[in-house]
């Protein structure tokens, strides 16, 4: 433990861990760029390097880059990676208030503190909860997506049928190609780039950012009613910390529990955490409106799966997440055996893991708090020179990622039905989270079906499936009837 | 007012550099294609998987050493093309000309993603350039397990059919191997459960399933050490290559458990089926010469993989034996899933009639717009629609291999135009962001991370 201390503290360690965090900010606040490509185009060029290096600067890039898609989904309603689809829900809003670097404070305060409560949980518990994420069977896996379905059905928009039409549209969306079970192709039509089916990265692109653009070119011929920008600075006082503890330690822990789920990652622990947030406040009409209790749900909550998705990596070589698969090719790379022995064999480097993402969250913390004056002027540049630069990384990330046009023509063709269903009063949000889990539910729901030679009864009788069955309801339920009830006092 | 007009000047000087940077760029990517010997451009690897996994890792420790040997004077490029179970890029491949700049890095799914019917071509469609290493597979359970060696677990297979659950994907290369297992066993069959890589390990030390096949590179990182009890622990009870391993001389080989099922996987490159003799001969020298390298040989030794080298002939008549070894068996979905596209359908279907029946808690009613909105809202949908142009035709522009460099800078200069409603000031603003900003991009993506741009 001293030693990777001792390296991390040296100025190389330290320089990679500023400038790893830096650029994860940045490329992670740009629409069309991820996180997830910068760290597989950057693992190349660590070859050569030291591993714990390569190591600290892969996993501070990581560390940014969740925090950096904060600052578009704030700023320009355009998520910087699907975890910060749920930051737009309250951000946005509260920029648009005149807000911005109040919203991006609370933003990087929340980050910072999910950030370290998860680390906490890596440090202290890595091996033992690690142990508890094989309890989980498939069944388990496919309610736990189900309940994550139905939490977004009643947080993304006003009414719940044209949440849960957006959500099965994404589903719907997600099927053509290979089918996980079978191996089949379906729904492609014989169009031969079809059979992997529509990406993640460029149908994010087109349904938030190109679909954003597009609105902003729009707006941008009738006359701008510049919203003042209130230069309040971070306004953090100590008093928030105190308001928003509560919120703050739930949706960390959260965050972190459902981190630790292979394949779940950090969407689903966001949207949780912002709908228990949601469910359990006295004003639940406020939230979707600029809400500060919203803004610090969700990102402290995307940032703790960080923590979270780390534990499983380190103690079994199990990876949490897209990220965390390239980060185990990583470790293979460098000549490391990345499983249950590795906390034997190579402490050194699991410290040094474990302490980047410590230093790499401050990091973070320091470099958006000292930019962000810079950060709330990307409002103010010239809509003629943000927008068609914007544009072009989003052309550029589609195709960068598996090297084809197809996926760009996917892009502008989804912001396109972005903006028709924006027009419509279908909200966004439910389609790319079903979307993402579709394909999850579906893969379990065949493998647990498969195990139980086709009986569905193990949804209900497995007490893991169960409860999270139970807690959906519970959480769609509190606020129809605290709503009833308050009606009804209304009314007597 | 003269610092109004230098500021122009400044602006019109880097206009300028950028624009000269921009055509010199072109000149020489264009003046660099000269016909003579091959190699005379670099020459793509192409990984059918994504950045950081094992084929990619395998490819990309080739890469490393081929391009310090610098053997052939031109740069080796990984790429990745990820998907449709390895099937996008290999069908790139397959379709490139067959001049040798264009190669595939893929092990035997090339064989079974043919067999399960995913694709319409295997093997027969390209040229084998070289095997370049192969990997040893193992039948794996938990260390706890009641089956201490493969007949014992096929044995009960076949006493108690589909009670047995191992993790295999249908139509991959462990299924294949299970399929050829059960074929020695009459009446013996496996319950088949899609879990891939890390999850089939997890869902093996929870119980919920009873075998798995792993490659021993898996095996030996899942491995916990020996003192860790049992039920945490997994056990390798079948070795399907030709000779114990030297990492586990343990673990029987198939063959000394009186079973005839043998199989290892392989990385192979491949080239375009009608690649010319002279450029395959070069490449799988240059391949052979690479894998004789003690780094390479060394780097390969932590993955587990044996630096095995087959060329030429000899190569082809191991893959057609793999191949007919593949061929023998059947694949048979067992389960009766749902239909789920249908199911999808149909719910979609029912929602949007519900949505278009509920419309929903009548809205407020918006102010009459005046004209002077109406005005506006036309003139904003126009630009609106420039700007979709503009982009469709950029892509498009892309699309027919109109140059990066040129593509870009214009559309972003005519966007800009028209967003500004082309105000004169602005414009050489908006000229120097497009050309400066496409040069830095193209620097990053092709020089830093050596990824092609359109």
């Amino acid at each position: 433990m001293q030693e990777a201390l001792l390296q991390l503290a040296t100025p190389t360690g330290l320089i990679l861990i500023l400038f790893g965090t830096t650029l994860g900010v940045f490329v992670g606040a740009i629409p069309g760029l991820t996180g997830t490509m910068l760290i597989a185009l950057t693992l190349p060029l660590t070859f050569g390097a030291d591993p714990q290096y390569a190591m600290t600067l892969l996993i501070s890039i990581y560390v940014g880059a969740i925090s950096g898609g904060m600052i578009s989904a704030t700023l320009l309603r355009m998520p910087g990676t699907p975890a910060s689809i749920v930051t737009t829900f309250d951000g946005y809003p509260m920029a648009q208030n005149g807000q911005p670097e109040r919203a991006l404070g609370l933003g990087i305060m929340a980050s910072v503190t999910g950030g370290l409560i998860s680390w906490c949980f890596l440090l202290t518990l890595a091996q033992p909860i690690a142990r508890y994420s094989k309890e989980f069977g498939p069944f388990d896996y496919f309610s736990l997506v189900m309940m994550a379905l139905v939490l977004i059905a009643t947080i993304g928009g006003k009414s719940i049928l044209r949440s849960l039409f957006s959500g099965f549209l994404g589903i719907l969306l997600a099927m053509p190609g290979i089918a996980v079970a079978t191996g089949e192709t379906r729904l492609t039509f014989g169009i031969t780039e079809l059979n992997d089916g529509f990406q993640l990265l460029p149908v994010l692109i087109g349904m938030f950012a190109v679909n954003q653009i597009l609105r902003d070119i729009i707006d941008s011929a009738k006359p701008q009613s510049t919203t003042p920008i209130a230069t309040q600075g971070l306004a953090l006082k100590i008093s928030d910390f105190k308001n928003h503890g509560l919120n703050l330690i739930r949706s960390s822990l959260v965050g972190t529990w459902i981190g630790i789920l292979p394949g779940i990652g950090a969407n689903i622990g966001s949207v949780t955490a912002y709908s228990v947030a949601r469910s359990t406040s006295r004003n639940p009409e406020k939230f979707g409106t600029g809400c500060e209790d919203g803004i610090v749900a969700a990102e402290a909550a995307n940032n703790a799966t960080i923590g979270g998705a780390l534990i499983p990596l380190v103690a079994m070589g199990i990876p949490g997440s897209v990220v965390e698969a390239v980060l185990l090719g990583a470790l293979v790379i460098h000549g490391f055996q990345p499983g249950p022995r590795l906390f034997e064999q190579s402490p050194e480097l699991v410290y040094t893991i474990i302490f980047t993402c410590l230093f790499a969250n401050l990091a973070m913390a320091g470099i958006m708090c000292c930019s962000i004056r810079t950060l709330a002027w990307l409002t103010k540049i010239p809509r003629a020179f943000l927008l068609p630069i914007i544009l072009t990384f989003c052309v550029v990330g589609s195709f960068a990622m598996s090297n084809r046009m197809f996926d760009v023509w996917v892009m502008i063709s989804f912001g396109l039905l972005g903006l028709f269903l924006e027009s419509k009063k279908i909200p966004l949000a439910p389609f790319v989270i079903g979307f993402v889990l579709g394909p999850i539910a579906e893969e379990n729901l065949s493998a647990g079906l498969m195990g139980s030679g086709g009986d569905w009864t193990p949804i209900f009788t497995e007490p893991k499936s169960l409860a999270f069955l139970l807690i959906a309801v519970l959480l769609l339920a509190i606020p129809i009837c605290r709503n009833r009830y308050r009606d009804w006092r209304s009314q007597s | 007012m003269s610092a109004q007009s230098n500021k122009l000047k400044i602006q019109g000087v880097v206009l300028l550099a950028l624009l000269l940077i921009t055509v010199w760029r072109l000149i020489n990517t264009i003046s660099t294609n000269q016909p003579n010997q091959f190699p005379q451009k670099p020459i793509q690897i192409v990984v059918p998987y994504l950045a950081g996994g094992g084929t990619d890792t395998f490819a990309r420790i080739l890469q490393k050493s081929l391009n310090r040997e610098g053997g052939l004077g031109e740069e080796f490029v990984v790429t990745n093309k990820d998907g449709g179970s390895a099937t996008i890029g290999s069908r790139q491949v397959k379709d490139a000309p067959p001049d040798g700049y264009q190669l595939l890095c893929h092990h035997e799914g090339i064989i079974a993603t043919q067999l399960a019917g995913v694709v319409d071509y295997g093997p027969e469609a390209f040229r084998p350039i070289a095997q370049t290493g192969s990997i040893v597979l193992l039948m794996v359970v938990r260390a706890d397990s009641k089956y201490r060696n493969l007949n014992e677990l096929l044995e009960a297979a076949q006493k108690n059919p589909n009670t047995i659950r191992v993790g295999a994907n249908q139509g991959s290369p462990a299924y294949f191997i299970c399929k050829q297992l059960l074929g020695e066993f009459p009446g013996a069959d496996f319950n088949f459960i899609s879990a891939g890589g890390a999850k089939r390990y997890t869902y093996l030390l929870g119980g919920k399933l009873e075998a798995g096949i792993f490659s021993l590179a898996e095996y030996v990182s899942f491995r916990n050490s020996s003192d860790t009890p049992a039920a945490d622990n997994i056990l390798a009870i079948g070795n399907f290559g030709d000779k114990r391993h030297p990492t586990i001389p343990e673990v029987a080989t198939s063959t000394e458990q009186n079973l005839k099922t043998r199989a290892e996987n392989a990385y192979y490159i491949w080239a375009p089926k009608d690649t010319p003799d002279h450029i395959a001969d070069i490449l799988a020298r240059t391949f052979h010469d690479t894998l004789q390298s003690p780094e390479v040989n060394q780097e390969l030794q932590k993955l587990s993989i044996d630096p095995t080298f087959r060329s030429g002939e000899d190569l082809r008549e191991h893959l057609a034996v793999r191949v007919k070894a593949f061929q023998e068996l059947s694949v048979d979905a067992k389960t009766e899933l749902p239909n789920f596209p249908i199911w999808i359908i149909g719910i979609v279907a029912i929602l949007l009639v519900a949505v278009l029946i509920f419309k929903t808690e009548p809205e407020a009613v918006p102010e009459a717009p005046t004209t002077s909105d109406r005005i506006y809202s036309k003139k904003s949908s126009m630009l609106g629609a420039t700007c979709l142009a503009i982009l469709i035709a950029y892509v498009a522009a892309l699309q027919f291999k109109i140059p990066f460099g040129i593509a870009t800078p214009l559309s972003i200069f005519l966007m800009g135009l028209s967003i500004s409603k082309a105000k004169h000031t602005q414009w050489l603003i908006i000229g120097i962001i497009g050309l400066g900003f496409s040069l830095a991009l193209e620097m990053v993506f092709t020089q830093l991370f050596s990824v092609a741009l359109p």
